[in-house]
């Protein structure tokens, strides 16, 4: 049966090529522009550590003296830590996992004389790092834990800076010049790119990952300069690396696992035991001083890693995406009256109401599915036009199954409705009208 | 004449179709004027003025790693170098670099107690040498430029005698127009006299509120990474420098790398990519919606005028003109059109209060409206023609056919 009506709506199509034309384009646009902007925020919006983003926390802490707020946040926590902080609560046992972090980068210079040195971006960690954040190795491993408190020159490398060093090789053992001071590889890691880098929203929410990473005990000893944000609200005498460490300025950043909501809940008291150890020492002075754990889900929401362009985007769009439907159902209409007297003589020759009614929603889907996978093709192009118009955004933009069954089904569905209503109005048709004429 | 009487009575035989076009034509309206007052926002943030020489400046960043290089001496022979160069003007070393999107700034007061107070203005510091005005080509219109005696060269924290300020900053300290010879408080007792006031010169971070609020400093850092600024003669002497700067920093100097060597205009192109991607879509989507209504206008005008051909018929053989026919179908879309935008400047209003509400969006444009009225008219006539006139070519003879 319904191949038949499959049959009878291809004939029809047939018979109305430009109308029918004008439904497909109409809602393969519409479904083309919304899904291009809906796929850009679904992906910029996805969670990229589902397993464990409820675990992981980013910890802020309200250091600022009186009179002093971070009007960019909504709970004015600063975003970052102070390093005589991430050093001491380094200190508590209480976490699973943990690790300070900070942005940094170094000139490479290759062995081979011939090879320039070039710069690369880099982040000093704890050991942790890469279990916390699932980090794949392909060589080797992170280093000891020792390493954390009694430094070493040790670093682990990306892939891609393993290939271009090394030709790939196994470079474990080997020795990597950042600057003037040697390093041992110990690990290389595979290709690693989350997006967004949530480890790191402070410094553009889809840079690249790092491709060096070197212990953050060795800051004081080779004076590992900031990369990132660096934000100071006191007046202080700050000549020296040792004052910065010294200082109030905040620029490290520090995660904990906290695998349930116990663990979390002796991590804040332990955190707030040791705020109230620094106001006797005359730090944390603010009424607001405290501490707030985010995690990842919410620490991408406190850093609106959505820009609110797509959100206007995605109104637009859907707006654009009525506008399709709207002169799809008038279309239908125009099409399925032009049909009427032809209805009339099924009626007559005995089909039913909901014969006639099934017959044009099989109409209608045939049109839909058309536009959907137009809207397809199309959505391909706006999404190749988005990685040309946002460098930054490129390996985040791709349609993966989830989109494009929706694409289809919001297609379809949206079709379907569109053409509710002609079809009913049709199959009443009332059949001595059109035969009498005849 | 125009008829209203009786299209109005055909249009409400066809209520269902009517209804549906006044729709698309009051979202397609409310679509495309919020879409270009964005777009003409976003025109007007990327055409203002950057108060410097754009298309002859070029900049660059290095990071040495040399151990024990002085580094005053390796800045001041890098200096050196780049103004000798043929189609140089002048160069600079600077700690930031307008529009670059990186940089420092500081709050800024004018006593010591509004700066205890927390009364602090956010302005962007700019430390060079007294190279650095020219360098940028920024206009002095009040004091002086700074000597040379007064660049001082330091890793420490700046012991800064002088300050040259935007003039938006001044007004902003100084409504009364006397910051020239002021003191400037920056906190912990550090206090500068203004000896200088620039026109306008544009800051770092291009959405900032204070991007015209702008201090510049006569100080060098000594520091690993730092940058210069270079003023060519023209554009393509700027092009030519592009290609070749870092080579001969290199040569001159092979402890440290070259990165970021880049012109203003690309600079500002980078600063403002998000904008520019941001037109884009919105001109994609205003062009393509404005296409698909008036596609949707001819379908249904041209369906109308197939189901109508016998009325057509019997009305040109009761003496109607082409004229006459063509003029009701233009009217008929004039109505349905009016009765659109009459929806359609409800909707905007009301979807623009929305937006400004939840997206901090700057005023919106009123003048788009009756623009925009305009060009939905033009957009309907056109599309209404062809079918017309197809209307108008009925013979009055089908009239008499099949009955």
């Amino acid at each position: 049966m319904l191949s038949y009506y499959l049959k009878l709506s291809w004939l029809s199509i047939k018979r109305t090529p430009i109308l029918t034309s004008l439904m497909i384009v109409a809602i393969g646009l519409g479904i083309g522009v919304s899904m291009t902007v809906l796929t850009v925020n679904y992906m910029m919006d996805k969670d990229p550590i589902p397993e464990k983003s409820h675990q992981l926390y980013h910890v802020q802490l309200y250091t600022y003296g009186k009179g002093h707020s971070n009007s960019n946040t909504e709970d004015q926590f600063p975003v970052q830590l102070t390093y005589p902080d991430a050093m001491n609560i380094h200190h508590s046992n209480v976490p699973l996992r943990k690790t300070r972090s900070l942005s940094t980068g170094f000139s490479v210079i290759p062995e081979s004389a011939d090879s320039p040195p070039f710069i690369e971006s880099a982040r000093a960690i704890d050991h942790q790092f890469f279990d916390m954040f699932k980090v794949p190795f392909l060589f080797g491993a992170t280093w000891d834990a020792e390493i954390d408190q009694s430094p070493r020159e040790v670093v682990v490398i990306n892939t891609e800076l393993n290939d271009q060093l090394f030709n790939g090789e196994n470079s474990v053992g080997r020795t990597l010049n950042l600057g003037t001071v040697s390093y041992t590889i110990v690990g290389v890691i595979s290709s690693w790119q989350p997006a967004p880098k949530f480890y790191d929203l402070n410094n553009g929410n889809f840079n690249d990952s790092e491709s060096i990473f070197i212990p953050f005990s060795l800051l004081p000893i080779h004076e590992i300069p900031s990369w990132g944000n660096n934000n100071g609200w006191k007046n202080e005498n700050v000549n020296s690396y040792q004052d910065k460490l010294a200082s109030e300025i905040m620029w490290n950043q520090y995660w904990v696992e906290l695998p349930n909501e116990e663990i979390k809940f002796a991590y804040l008291q332990w955190i707030e035991g040791y705020i109230s150890e620094q106001q006797k020492i005359g730090r944390f002075q603010h009424e607001k001083a405290g501490v707030s754990l985010k995690n990842v889900v919410q620490w991408m929401k406190t850093n609106q890693v959505v820009p609110s362009d797509n959100s206007i985007l995605v109104g637009l769009s859907f707006m654009f995406l009525a506008v399709c439907m709207i002169n799809t159902i008038g279309l239908l209409l125009a099409k399925f009256l032009q049909r009427a007297p032809e209805v009339g003589v099924r009626r007559a020759l005995g089909a039913s109401r909901s014969q006639i009614f099934i017959q044009h929603l099989v109409d209608v889907s045939l049109i839909g599915v058309l536009g959907g996978l137009l809207g397809l093709a199309l959505g391909q192009l706006g999404l190749l036009g988005v990685k040309t118009l946002y460098t930054s955004y490129s390996q985040l933009v791709h349609m993966d199954l989830t989109l494009i069954v929706l694409a289809i089904a919001i297609a379809l569905g949206a079709s379907i409705t569109a053409g509710m209503y002609p079809a009913w109005l049709i199959c009443r048709t009332n059949p001595s009208v059109y035969l009498k004429i005849q | 004449m125009f008829e209203i009487k009786p299209i109005l009575s055909a249009l409400l035989r066809h209520k269902s179709s009517t209804l549906l076009i006044i729709l698309q034509i009051a979202i397609t309206f409310a679509v495309v004027v919020n879409g270009t007052s964005i777009i003409k926002q976003r025109m007007d943030l990327m055409s203002r003025d950057t108060g410097l020489v754009n298309d002859k400046l070029i900049t660059l960043n290095i990071n040495s790693f040399g151990k024990n290089s002085d580094q005053e001496s390796n800045i001041r022979a890098d200096l050196e170098l780049l103004r000798s160069l043929p189609g140089v003007v002048d160069a600079a070393p600077m700690n930031q670099i307008p529009l670059s999107g990186s940089g420092d700034s500081s709050g800024v007061a004018v006593s010591q107690e509004a700066h205890d107070n927390q009364e602090v203005t956010g302005a962007g510091m700019y430390r060079g040498d007294s190279h650095m005005l020219n360098t940028l080509g920024v206009k002095l219109v009040a004091g002086r430029l700074f000597s040379e005696d007064e660049v001082t060269y330091t890793s420490e924290r700046p012991d800064v005698k002088a300050l040259i300020i935007t003039q938006s900053l001044a007004d902003n300290l100084f409504p009364n127009g006397d910051a020239l010879g002021k003191l400037l408080y920056f906190g912990g007792g550090i206090q500068v006299p203004i000896v200088g006031i620039v026109e306008h010169m544009s800051g770092s971070w291009v959405s900032w509120s204070s991007f015209d609020n702008n201090v510049l400093m006569p100080m060098v850092q000594l520091q690993n990474f730092r940058r210069y600024l270079i003023r060519a003669e023209d554009k393509q002497a700027a092009n030519h420098l592009l290609g070749e700067v870092e080579k001969l920093l290199i040569e001159r100097n092979r402890e440290r790398v070259v990165t970021g060597v880049r012109s203003m205009d690309e600079l500002i192109e980078r600063a403002y990519s998000d904008d520019s991607a941001m037109m884009t879509i919105l001109w994609i989507v205003v062009i393509l919606l404005v296409l698909i209504t008036a596609l949707g206008i001819v379908g249904i005008v041209s369906f109308n005028v197939n189901q109508r051909i016998k009325q057509i018929g019997t009305r040109r053989a009761l003496g109607a003109t082409k004229a006459d026919i063509l003029r009701y179908f233009v009217t008929e879309n004039l109505l349905i059109t009016s009765l659109g935008l009459f929806v359609g400047i409800m909707m905007t209003v009301g979807f623009n209060v929305f937006l400004a509400d939840q997206f901090e969006m700057p005023e919106f444009n009123w003048a788009l409206i009756p623009i925009g009225t305009l060009i939905m008219f033009v957009i309907g006539i056109v599309s209404v023609w062809l079918p017309a006139q197809r209307a108008s070519k009925v013979s009055p003879a089908i009239a008499t056919q099949s009955i």
